[in-house]
């Protein structure tokens, strides 16, 4: 069965020789069976929203299985705002992620407003951080405000899942990302709540390894339709691959 | 086929999972994924009473005997009396385990050394949660002397740095998987200090056993070291037939 993972991440990771670079994440995903996936930049995160981007960019080259995913700072709106100019429009660059100097806090809806605002004319995917219930609340809130986009609840909430479950429940332009705790609970009442359509396969890799994500569907009764889209078709539908491949 | 051993399961209610862990759900997950033993306690014992804890775990492995009973202390309620602690051993008891962080406690508490004490003369395997940076180092100066094997749990790749010179240091340490599934961290463990210090660990039913294993099996270690990871390690250590 193919497998897309929507949630990798370039750098930031103590161990070498494991994520430096996109041909070391595209071997270890080669390795576990995996075809490809979206990449963000750690350093975008945690250091420079600008050059973060511009070198994930410029790696995707070499590596065709991999998409990028574009990183914004609320803390650092100037910098976002070019890399979104420069590179959100790019085939290559599958999504946006908002992220803020606070992993654990909601992010601030005042200035999310201006970096959602400019990605208004590129309408593409956006992963928001949700890893406890406020978190989902305020992502939530910006779902809601913002309709025309679709939102990805990355880790469903943490260990607060249900929490992102109801919310993807009050607005179809949720979808919710699966990396966060490995609960065996959490992946069926997401599909009998909002559909498996509405639910994308990621890891959350190197931090964790694919394959251990993967014993979220592999130890759980799902038909095979579910696991299906779960794993690859909702996310080449959500961020167009086929056609960015053309 | 080498025989699969998962070191860390538990079973009954917990607060954090969002039902109830039936024993059953446990041995149906071990059916599934070929794990012939696991080492098991109820939850009651961690969260709550450790004596009422202790004689469920000891009720449902008496049942199962594919599942291996393991003992757990909570040095908050230990008032002195050494003797349970004494006869964990002849009870069937293959290990001891403590929850520092789920039970409100820190690893340099008198109770928590007395109870090492009282142990020592047992040389009972011990398994105790390390999940934080700091904990591995904190744990030095508890459990460095400690004759017994000494495992580590629930440790994240967060703390590698401190985890290999402690594994380094104590020669009896091991440490289990259940949260060392980042990419890289059980062939850097393993090229560091062996494979020989690993064990499968999975807290099934809670999480699902198959990536666990899945895991260990991509990791880049060499036939030989997956066997030894998946069960001969828990085999030697616990002197399992």
């Amino acid at each position: 069965m193919a497998i897309f993972d929507v949630n990798l991440n370039l750098e930031g990771y103590p161990i070498p020789g494991v994520n430096q670079n996109l041909a070391q994440i595209a071997q270890g995903l080669q390795q576990r069976g995996i075809e490809g996936g979206i990449v963000f930049s750690a350093r975008a995160e945690k250091v420079d929203p600008l050059s973060g981007n511009r070198i994930l960019k410029a790696m995707l080259d070499g590596t065709p299985q991999l998409y990028g995913g574009l990183t914004a700072h609320t803390n650092r709106v100037d910098a976002s705002l070019q890399a979104i100019k420069d590179l959100l429009g790019h085939k290559r660059i599958a999504a946006i992620r908002l992220v803020s100097n606070e992993p654990l806090e909601p992010l601030h809806p005042l200035v999310a407003d201006e970096l959602l605002n400019a990605c208004r004319r590129y309408q593409k995917p956006i992963f928001l951080p949700t890893p406890n219930a406020a978190c989902v609340e305020a992502a939530l809130h910006l779902a809601k405000t913002y309709s025309m986009h679709k939102f990805i609840f990355v880790a469903m909430g943490g260990a607060d899942w249900r929490t992102a479950i109801a919310a993807a429940d009050q607005a179809v332009n949720i979808f919710l990302e699966t990396s966060g705790p490995l609960d065996r609970a959490k992946i069926s009442p997401a599909i009998e709540a909002i559909g498996s359509h509405r639910v994308l396969f990621g890891s959350n890799l190197p931090f964790r390894d694919p394959l251990a994500a993967l014993g979220l569907f592999q130890d759980n009764e799902l038909s095979s339709l579910d696991r299906r889209r779960i794993l690859y078709d909702n996310a080449v539908k959500l961020f167009n691959l086929n056609e960015s491949e053309a | 086929m080498n025989e699969i051993i998962d070191v860390n399961t538990l079973f009954g209610p917990l607060p954090y999972a969002s039902s109830d862990l039936p024993v059953e759900a446990l041995t149906t997950l071990m059916q599934q994924n070929g794990v012939s033993r696991s080492l098991t306690l109820s939850t009651l014992g961690m969260l709550m009473d450790s004596t009422v804890g202790n004689a469920i775990t000891k009720a449902a492995c008496n049942e199962l005997p594919h599942l291996l009973p393991v003992a757990t202390l909570n040095p908050l309620s230990f008032i002195g009396d050494t003797q349970p602690i004494t006869r964990l051993k002849a009870d069937g008891f293959v290990m001891v385990r403590f929850f520092p962080d789920d039970q409100g406690w820190k690893v340099n508490s008198l109770s928590f050394l007395e109870i090492v004490r009282t142990l020592t003369a047992l040389q009972m395997p011990l398994m105790i949660a390390a999940s934080k940076p700091g904990d591995i180092t904190s744990l030095l100066s508890a459990l460095g002397d400690y004759p017994g094997s000494v495992v580590l749990a629930e440790v994240t790749v967060d703390a590698i740095a401190e985890l290999l010179p402690a594994l380094r240091r104590c020669p009896n340490w091991l440490v289990e998987t259940s949260r060392l599934n980042s990419m890289g961290t059980l062939s850097l463990i393993s090229q560091t200090v062996g494979a020989e210090r690993l064990l499968l660990g999975t807290t099934a039913p809670f999480r699902p056993i198959s990536g666990a294993v899945q895991t260990v099996r991509y990791s880049g270690l060499d036939e030989s070291q997956v066997a030894l990871v998946l069960g001969g390690n828990a085999q030697r250590i616990l002197r399992l037939q």
